[in-house]
């Protein structure tokens, strides 16, 4: 092993917690991200209530959330996904999905057994809602996680 | 939580840099990289490639527009070896501090 004395293991440390904490606070998404997350969402569910779901899903829950998040990194210059690196940011990341799918059920229900038009749609503006304050507060979290207080495996 | 253990590949300044910036991260460009730590592209390319060889990072180069542009990710063991590392830097650290 490299002789290492204690002072130069701590000057190591203190480089790598910098460096760490520098790029855990890049990371964030940019502050358009999570609207336009929030409006394919907005747009699955409004398919629905507009008849128009062979499109509006596919685009709202996959298309394009991919495409949004590719413009993200390539505009960043990281992909700071890890939305599950940490208990509190799963936490906030499993709440988000649970919330997301109740909303959907009570949209769905609404929709097509109690026959109010428009009512996905409304829920889909809660979902728009959801995911630009669910969504920052995860950004949060994750930098104050992993960025601050110093270097954690 | 990985067990302490120095790592002869990590330690030099610029690699321990390098992992330290990957970590919180799913991956990051290589430019963003190298603009972070201050190298040129092919003293990067140099650095990451130890990693690489070593099994701690990858290197995944997709086409941008008409260029490509390459991200570099820890993997799961250079996470564990990363966490080993800076784990012995602590006891290294720590012990000058401890009293006799």
């Amino acid at each position: 092993m490299e002789s290492v004395n204690p002072r130069d293991a701590r000057e190591a440390l203190d480089r790598a917690a910098g460096a760490r904490e520098r790029s855990a606070r890049a990371a964030v998404h940019p502050g358009w991200y999570y609207p336009a997350m929030g409006c394919c969402l907005l747009i699955a569910f409004a398919s629905v209530s507009a008849d128009l779901m062979v499109w509006g899903v596919p685009f709202g829950i996959g298309i394009g959330p991919a495409l949004i998040a590719l413009i993200a990194s390539g505009a960043s210059g990281a992909t700071p996904d890890r939305s599950y690196a940490t208990p509190a940011t799963r936490r906030i990341s499993y709440l988000f999905a649970l919330l997301v799918v109740v909303l959907a059920a009570i949209g769905l229900v609404l929709e097509w057994v109690a026959d109010m038009r428009w009512s996905a749609a409304a829920c889909g503006l809660l979902a728009l809602a959801l995911t630009v304050t669910l969504g920052r507060r995860l950004d949060r979290t994750r930098a104050d996680e992993l960025g601050g207080g110093g270097v954690r495996p | 939580m990985s067990a302490a253990a120095f790592d002869e590949i990590i330690h030099p300044y610029n690699r321990l840099q390098i992992c330290a910036m990957l970590s919180p991260v799913d991956s990051l460009a290589f430019s963003t990289v190298r603009d972070a730590v201050g190298l040129s592209d092919s003293a990067l390319s140099k650095q990451v490639k130890a990693l690489q060889e070593a099994g701690y990072v990858t290197l995944r180069k997709e086409p941008l527009n008409s260029r490509v542009r390459a991200w570099i990710a820890l993997t799961p063991k250079g996470r564990k070896a990363l966490a080993g590392h800076l784990a012995q830097l602590r006891l290294i650290a720590d012990a000058a501090q401890t009293p006799e």
